[in-house]
């Protein structure tokens, strides 16, 4: 064959790769709240930002904090979402508002495992819009990742291509005016409600069976360098952009934590002292007292035991946090 | 730097693409320089090992060669001996050090009763396989079967050459080297042959090798949870596993390599077509056996001092013995070494004792099968006799991988007496092979492995009857190979499964 032909045949070869590519992420790959969260972003106006693991995406409404704090703040927490992502995310967010506050929620599990390369892994780096944020996002996760997950997003939802009222779903909002606009209307579901400032409000649901399969416990042993390294980052990025920089942790059902008391007590101590020697302002809150303001930390108030709230539970810490942020402010001037 | 990375895919492409680029007289520079940004990128922190070994091999090779020229053959014999014992005991030291020292303290900690500290150990990348390429490559010169590489440089790009440095295959330099400093022209039909390859592989590894992966770990995990089939059902998706994985990279490796113009040797042979055990490491690992075949069996069986046992047996028992005994010694010494490279554990040890004994035994009874069989009545070259033969290699294969992937002795021994006195066959219908549903999709599984073992044994049976698949491809219409690659393409993220642990081919852990 003539290689005139035969560059032909790769290029058709290369464009119904892509094609075929493209159609299956049209088919497959759900309307996720991160493409909203990254649009709102971009409309400017926030100062501060909570990032970190679903912890803080189930447990902080901006609203609350807000009308405490008095700023304008979102909630970037997801579920999946390492140091990596925080760092990056924090980037994105300080290219369209200049941040105050950054507010990471720390969950020590998250420093001790790997992340998987499931649906979540590359959901951030499809909803960044193109930018330098984005291409350094994607060299830092994405080139290490499998091919499959970062060539072939669809790949993590190929088994839906079995249900075909999945498909149909997908590509009924696909189509919709509220995907156009970015709408959070979509999220709503009987289990849950989706604010536009990211907090998922989880509906409380009597007599539900509790698990704790997402529980990540702390282990010193198994610590991953890769998280120190994105904290620091993280930790100069804020102090280089004069970003005050508060790290939290939120507490969990005191049913798991009487059960693991060993792997919480020796997380409490090692971030605690970390943030110490990092100067860095911590607070633990499953080592705060928070029955005196009106907070009990029994599991009947969360969704599961690994420390997931329920929505009104989540609305009352926001509360109790917004105070914090605001001791901390006045601390801090 | 794992092979299935998007990294890895660039790095590939953009190694290619500047490959054929650059000035042809620069190409083999250009690799070394790609090698060396793979092996910084994987194992940065042990790349001094490969640096002794590059450095070692060359020197000790050069130095070999200019006494062979300078001085009579007898002196120069003697002072080379020297420098290869030399470079031999640094090398295989080297590797020793690192990969059992460990498993020595364990063993004299349990012997002795006591306290050894282990030592902090950091294995490099691929340093068995270097190791032993190098070291090929050393005792060639010596034994004057190769000439020694003068450029030092070149000498680095054969050691650490980056398609092959992790999982072999274990090259040659009268046939790697060559091909590594000759320049290299675009060969469209080789790259789409390589292409292929790459996307066989990836099919092996990550549909038939992952997705049978978690069943074989369950089991072997948890071998006193499990009755006689799941023995049986493991064992065979660790010989699928194995097979998938191992080959899959090495399809991987030979079609990236293949993209430079530069054919690797074959590391298999449809292996479970073997007719016997011998016939198997003929076709399973092929550049290991024949190393050892090389530098180690040859080099036993043709000792002085095996000379001498087999004339002393030769008197004093029979001339049959005489001649065959040292080649059993001989086979079971191979193997044992086999054994021991691919671990350090007893395991391992008895995994390749098992394999040397049946190959050492096999060549002592050669006069008694052939009476057997004509007592009997078979026929050398009837199907039947093929099938059963191949079906015996299979079953005795599958014995050894009870060895190799149980963690310890004892649980291999307890997998099998459990596989013949607790065989329950009720499970195969009573729902227990869906385990709890412990592992996610597991009837989804079960369907694609199966499916999986089924494509790759037509595509194997076909090679078997000398129908080269990839040769047959190239003379269809080009569209209708565009679309099979694009069907192949699609097909491994559609039924693929992700492994455990990142990267996770079997054998880039040697």
């Amino acid at each position: 064959m003539r290689n005139s032909k035969k560059y032909i045949w790769i290029g058709l070869f290369l464009a119904l790769t892509i094609c075929i590519n493209l159609l299956l992420n049209y088919v497959l790959l759900p309307y996720s709240y991160v493409r909203c969260d990254t649009h709102h972003l971009t409309e400017g106006g926030y100062q501060d930002i909570y990032v970190g693991t679903s912890h803080g995406f189930a447990g902080i409404d901006p609203l609350q904090t807000d009308a405490i704090t008095g700023r304008k703040s979102t909630n970037l927490c997801l579920g999946g979402e390492y140091l990596c992502d925080s760092y990056f995310l924090t980037k994105e967010a300080h290219r369209h508002n200049p941040l105050k506050r950054v507010i990471y929620v720390l969950d020590p599990g998250y420093w001790v495992t790997e992340p998987s390369q499931d649906s979540s892994y590359n959901t951030l780096c499809q909803s960044l819009p193109w930018s330098k944020v984005k291409l350094e996002y994607t060299a830092a996760k994405m080139l290490k990742a499998d091919f499959r997950t970062t060539l072939f997003p669809w790949y993590n939802y190929r088994k839906d291509l079995l249900k075909p009222d999945v498909i149909q779903h997908n590509l009924t909002t696909k189509q919709s005016q509220e995907y156009k606009d970015y709408s959070i209307k979509p999220f709503d579901s009987t289990g849950q409600t989706y604010t536009e400032q990211g907090f998922m409000n989880i509906h409380r649901v009597e007599n539900a069976q509790k698990t704790e399969q997402n529980l990540k416990l702390w282990n010193e042993a198994d610590l991953i360098p890769k998280e120190f390294k994105y904290f620091n980052k993280l930790k100069s990025y804020c102090a280089q952009n004069q970003i005050d920089f508060v790290v939290v942790t939120l507490p969990v059902p005191k049913e798991t934590l009487g059960k693991y008391q060993e792997q919480f007590d020796a997380a409490h101590n090692y971030f605690t002292q970390m943030m110490q020697a990092q100067n860095v302002t911590y607070c633990d809150f499953n080592y705060v007292d928070l029955s005196s303001q009106g907070f009990e930390a029994t599991v009947s108030n969360y969704n599961d035991y690994d420390g997931h709230m329920y929505g009104n539970t989540a609305q009352k810490f926001s509360q109790i946090l917004g105070e914090y942020l605001n001791a901390q402010d006045l601390a801090m001037s | 730097m794992s092979l299935t990375s998007l990294m890895f895919i660039i790095f590939v492409l953009t190694a290619v693409i500047g490959y054929y680029c650059i000035p042809k007289r620069y190409q083999w520079l250009w690799l070394l320089f790609f090698s060396y940004i793979y092996y910084l990128s994987t194992g940065a922190r042990t790349v001094y090992y490969l640096l002794i070994t590059t450095a070692s091999t060359y020197l000790v090779g050069y130095f070999m060669s200019r006494i062979q020229k300078d001085k009579d053959d007898r002196a120069a014999r003697r002072v080379n001996r020297r420098l290869l014992v030399l470079a031999l005991l640094l090398n295989f030291g080297m590797l020793a050090y690192l990969k059992y020292t460990n498993f020595l303290i364990a063993n004299l900690n349990d012997l002795l009763h006591a306290q050894l500290n282990f030592k902090d150990l950091l294995l490099p990348l691929g340093i068995s396989f270097y190791t032993f390429q190098s070291m090929g490559y050393l005792l060639d010169v010596y034994w004057k079967k190769c000439e020694a590489e003068t450029t030092p440089l070149r000498l680095a790009l054969f050691v650490s050459f980056f398609p092959q440095i992790l999982q072999g295959p274990i090259g040659r330099f009268s046939r790697l080297g060559k091909q590594l400093f000759t320049s290299h022209t675009v060969d469209w039909e080789q790259m789409e042959r390589s292409f292929l390859l790459i996307l066989y592989g990836f099919f092996k590894k990550m549909i038939l090798a992952d997705t049978v992966a978690p069943i074989v770990d369950h089991i072997f995990g948890n071998p006193t949870q499990f009755s006689g089939v799941f023995m049986i059902i493991g064992v065979l998706g660790y010989s699928a596993q194995l097979y998938g994985d191992f080959s899959g990279g090495m399809d991987v490796v030979q079609g990236i390599s293949g993209l430079f113009g530069i054919t690797l040797d074959d590391n298999f042979k449809r292996p479970f077509f073997a007719i016997s055990i011998t016939d198997f490491w003929h076709r399973w690992h092929i550049t290991l056996g024949t190393w050892m075949k090389d530098y180690v069996f040859y080099p036993i069986s043709l000792s002085k001092w095996m000379s001498r046992f087999s004339k002393y047996l030769k008197t004093h028992l029979s001339k049959k013995l005489g001649r065959t005994i040292p080649i059993c010694i001989a086979n079971i010494l191979v193997f044992l070494i086999v054994g021991v490279w691919h671990g350090a554990a007893w395991k391992y040890i008895i995994y390749g004792l098992y394999n040397g004994v049946i190959i050492g035994i096999s060549g002592l009874l050669t006069n008694c099968y052939r009476d057997w069989k004509k007592a009997l009545h078979i026929q050398d070259k009837s199907h039947g006799w093929h099938i059963f033969q191949i079906l015996r290699t299979f079953l005795l294969v599958n014995i050894s991988w009870f060895f190799d992937r149980a963690d310890t002795v004892k649980d291999a021994l307890f997998m099998m007496k459990n596989t013949i006195l607790n065989f329950h066959i009720s499970v195969l219908w009573d729902g227990s092979l869906l385990m709890d549903n412990t592992i996610l999709h597991i009837q989804y599984r079960y369907i694609i492995v199966i499916a999986a073992c089924l494509v790759v044994f037509i595509i194997s049976l076909l090679q078997e009857k000398k129908i080269t698949f990839a040769q047959s491809i190239y003379t269809w219409k080009p569209a209708v190979r565009f679309v099979l690659y694009l069907v192949i393409l699609f097909v491994i993220p559609l039924l693929g499964q992700t492994p455990m642990a990142e990267g996770g081919f079997i054998y880039a852990q040697f």
